[in-house]
């Protein structure tokens, strides 16, 4: 059969078809190409006439077709014919079966480059012109790159979308951390708001009560050292001045709380403090939880301020009593530890003041914040979140360490450590014996509290001083303008029209330093706080003892070298 | 016009004068400052109202900028995603050119909205032709003139491009391209 068509001479279409389909090509009887489309020469001069049909191609599909007969029999379907000088090349088209082909002994193969990436066009060396106007594989692939290009914009914008949810969210959470900390913080005015209110008021009372006190006390020393031992009204009044002594120690209290308190450390026998507490906190905690207190005898002294004290133990006490809403014990725990205290002076161990609860206990993240103000647990209004921040402030000021051990459910204790100090135990206070009197000095005496001023008057004199007194520091100021100088001044410190360490400024800017001893009810002068006390001044919080003034006051003329 | 035209010219003027100088564009349209879609279709005023804003605000004629836009607009396509499209478009310069119109043709394919200019191609030599230019829009001639050197640039030629209006039965602009080898 070969010969019998050469596929161009004796088909004058086949030209067309061979512009029209420039990868065409015609099969002869003996399976050889008879003819090759134009674009064959420039893309694989394998495909020309002559080659045997099945050495420069396999057919992929359909499978199992080899033979004309095979070919002719599927020739409505496509094919897919691999080019085996480039197995990544396929060509996908159909074959026109002998008895339609015009010269009448050729199978004819009309198709082109089977492409489904524009990309596999360069690859391959072929361009859109390999695709004439009439294949709509050109429009396929443009629409295909559109297609792919719009993908690539929906993608763009997914991910733009998604930045911009990302940013929303994000300063949605910035502006609900914000509103958070703005009422937060508002709540924190609020909170500091109140504790100023109540400090202002328990300031002020105090102010007035420790005056009152003063007076009773005073006057309870005055008359104790006129009643002989063996008078029975003695026995009366030393209940008067065990009460005053207690509305003294309450009073004390309130200022602790509400802050206000100057801190005096002092040697404290803290088994004592602890035992004095005990009989406070017991109604505090309700009938829910058992108290219990294990003072070891002997623990030590510590050098601190018993208010600090009270602050430490209450705070420490109310939030266990809080970690057991529903009841649990308490116990507080007093020992000496042998171990070394750091950053103290006249250390001597530690002694160790536990609190110790069955409430539920904290975790890690709550452990590692606990001390950070006003971070609380509690619900709103059930705490301000700054007791346990005031405890690690005070211990710290009182030179010590808080250690704490608490899991979740197992409840928790706090172990404050103390540096233990050598000390005596206090002597009993020495009852209205002035211990130290006067020598006939002259003591302006300044005081707008009548109850106070007459008290203290008839004090100075009984001691052997030579006693002015006056209610008005602008007097008070013409007084010491006279031909006689005083050789001390004890002046109250806030008072109308001048304070007690203004009066003494202006009188000590003319005649130089004058031995003075302050007195105050009130504690949140600023010229204490602010360490304005000089060599020659002494400072007593009232209510106070007489014979204390009176040692006070012959420390501040044993240091005076001028006189008025 | 097609988004994908304004998300070029925004391209040009981000690349070229910064993203405050688009911004001010944009706001000098009166146009909203949010991202153009490549397959949304937008009225022909909103190219035109950010071309004359283009202009105002960057103190430059129309034309350079539309000029400007053409050569830019070949680097873009190709960037884009179209320059598999640009690359089987022509294996050459004049090749290229001479498929321009078949181009566009195919892409309405994608672009059903698409109102394409139409090019043909005449008196072609070794380093010249003709272009002729159909549009319905008007003014858009220097974009071809960019178009024309951006894309002989993209083929590492120089490309003189001179162009005049044909005016009669069916006006359109001629364009006399000339090329040589980049210097």
């Amino acid at each position: 059969m070969s010969g019998e068509c050469d596929g161009l001479d004796r088909m004058p279409d086949v030209r067309l078809v061979r512009e029209l389909f420039p990868f065409c090509f015609t099969v002869g009887a003996d399976m050889r190409i008879a003819m090759a489309g134009s674009r064959w020469e420039s893309f694989d001069p394998g495909v020309r006439a002559g080659a045997a049909f099945h050495e420069v191609f396999e057919i992929e599909r359909p499978t199992g077709v080899r033979t004309e007969e095979e070919i002719t029999a599927r020739a409505d379907g496509i094919f897919l014919l691999v080019l085996r000088s480039r197995p990544e090349f396929r060509l996908r088209g159909q074959f026109v079966p002998r008895s339609k082909c015009s010269c009448g002994g050729c199978l004819l193969f009309v198709g082109g480059p089977w492409v489904t990436r524009l990309a596999e066009l360069s690859e391959f060396g072929l361009a859109m012109s390999d695709f004439p106007p009439h294949d709509p594989r050109g429009d396929f692939l443009v629409l295909l790159q559109t297609q792919e290009s719009t993908n690539a914009d929906l993608r763009g914008l997914a991910a733009q979308l998604r930045a911009t949810a990302t940013a929303l969210a994000s300063r949605t959470t910035e502006m609900e951390r914000e509103m958070q900390l703005r009422a937060k913080l508002s709540e924190q005015l609020r909170q500091s708001q109140k504790m100023e209110a109540i400090g202002r008021l328990a300031g002020g009372v105090a102010h007035d009560f420790n005056n009152i006190l003063m007076a009773v006390q005073g006057y309870v020393a005055l008359a104790l050292s006129r009643v002989p031992p063996s008078d029975p009204v003695r026995a009366w009044l030393e209940e008067v001045r065990k009460a005053s002594d207690r509305a003294a120690n309450l009073t004390r209290q309130l200022l602790a709380f509400s802050r206000q308190q100057v801190l005096r450390p002092q040697v404290l026998d803290l088994a004592h403090e602890i035992r004095e507490f005990e009989k406070l906190l017991g109604p505090m905690l309700g009938e829910r939880i058992r108290l219990r207190v294990q003072a070891e005898p002997g623990a030590g002294f510590v050098f601190a301020d018993a208010s600090a004290i009270t602050q430490i133990v209450m705070n420490l006490a109310l939030n266990a009593r809080d970690a057991m809403p529903s009841g649990g014990e308490l116990e507080i725990g007093l020992r000496a530890r042998p171990e070394a205290a750091s950053e103290t002076l006249r250390s001597d161990g530690v002694i160790e003041l536990s609190v110790r609860d069955t409430g539920t206990g904290m975790d890690e993240q709550t452990r590692a914040r606990m001390f950070e103000p006003f971070f609380t647990t509690k619900e709103p209004g059930k705490g301000s979140g700054l007791g346990l921040s005031q405890v690690d402030g005070l211990v710290e000021q009182c030179g010590g360490t808080i250690e704490v051990e608490s899991e979740p459910g197992k409840g928790t204790t706090f172990r404050v450590l103390l540096p233990r100090v050598r000390a005596e135990q206090p002597a009993p206070e020495p009852i209205a014996q002035p211990a130290a009197g006067g020598r006939g000095e002259r003591l302006l005496l300044v005081e707008d509290e009548p109850l106070v001023r007459k008290l203290l008057e008839q004090l100075l004199s009984r001691a052997g001083y030579q006693v002015t007194a006056t209610s008005d520091p602008m007097h008070a100021l013409a007084l010491s303008q006279g031909a006689a100088r005083f050789d001390a001044i004890v002046s109250d410190v806030v008072m109308a029209g001048l304070t007690g360490p203004e009066l003494t400024g202006r009188i000590e800017s003319q005649f130089g330093p004058v031995p003075t001893v302050f007195m105050s009810g009130h504690t949140e002068d600023e010229f204490l706080r602010s360490g304005a006390i000089r060599a020659h001044q002494r400072f007593m919080p009232k209510p106070f003892a007489p014979h204390d003034l009176l040692q006070q006051l012959r420390e501040v003329l044993a240091t005076a070298s001028a006189r008025i | 016009m097609y988004g994908l035209i304004n998300k070029a010219v925004e391209g040009l003027v981000r690349s070229r004068f910064g993203d405050a100088a688009w911004d001010r564009i944009l706001a000098r349209a009166g146009l909203p400052n949010e991202p153009f879609i490549g397959m949304e279709q937008y009225p022909d005023k909103t190219t035109y109202d950010l071309v004359g804003a283009a202009s105002a605000e960057l103190g430059a004629p129309a034309e350079a900028i539309l000029e400007e836009f053409g050569v830019y607009w070949v680097k873009y396509t190709a960037e884009a995603g179209y320059g598999e499209l640009m690359k089987s478009a022509g294996r050459t310069f004049p090749e290229f050119l001479r498929n321009l119109d078949q181009l566009h043709t195919r892409v309405k394919l994608s672009f059903p909205h698409l109102a394409p200019p139409s090019f043909a191609v005449s008196n072609e030599t070794a380093d010249s032709l003709d272009l002729a230019y159909f549009s319905g829009r008007p003014g858009l001639a220097p974009l071809v003139v960019g178009l024309v050197k951006g894309l002989a640039d993209r083929f590492g030629l120089e490309a003189e491009v001179r162009s005049e209006r044909v005016e009669g039965e069916r006006p359109h602009d001629r364009f006399l391209v000339k090329w040589r080898p980049r210097a």
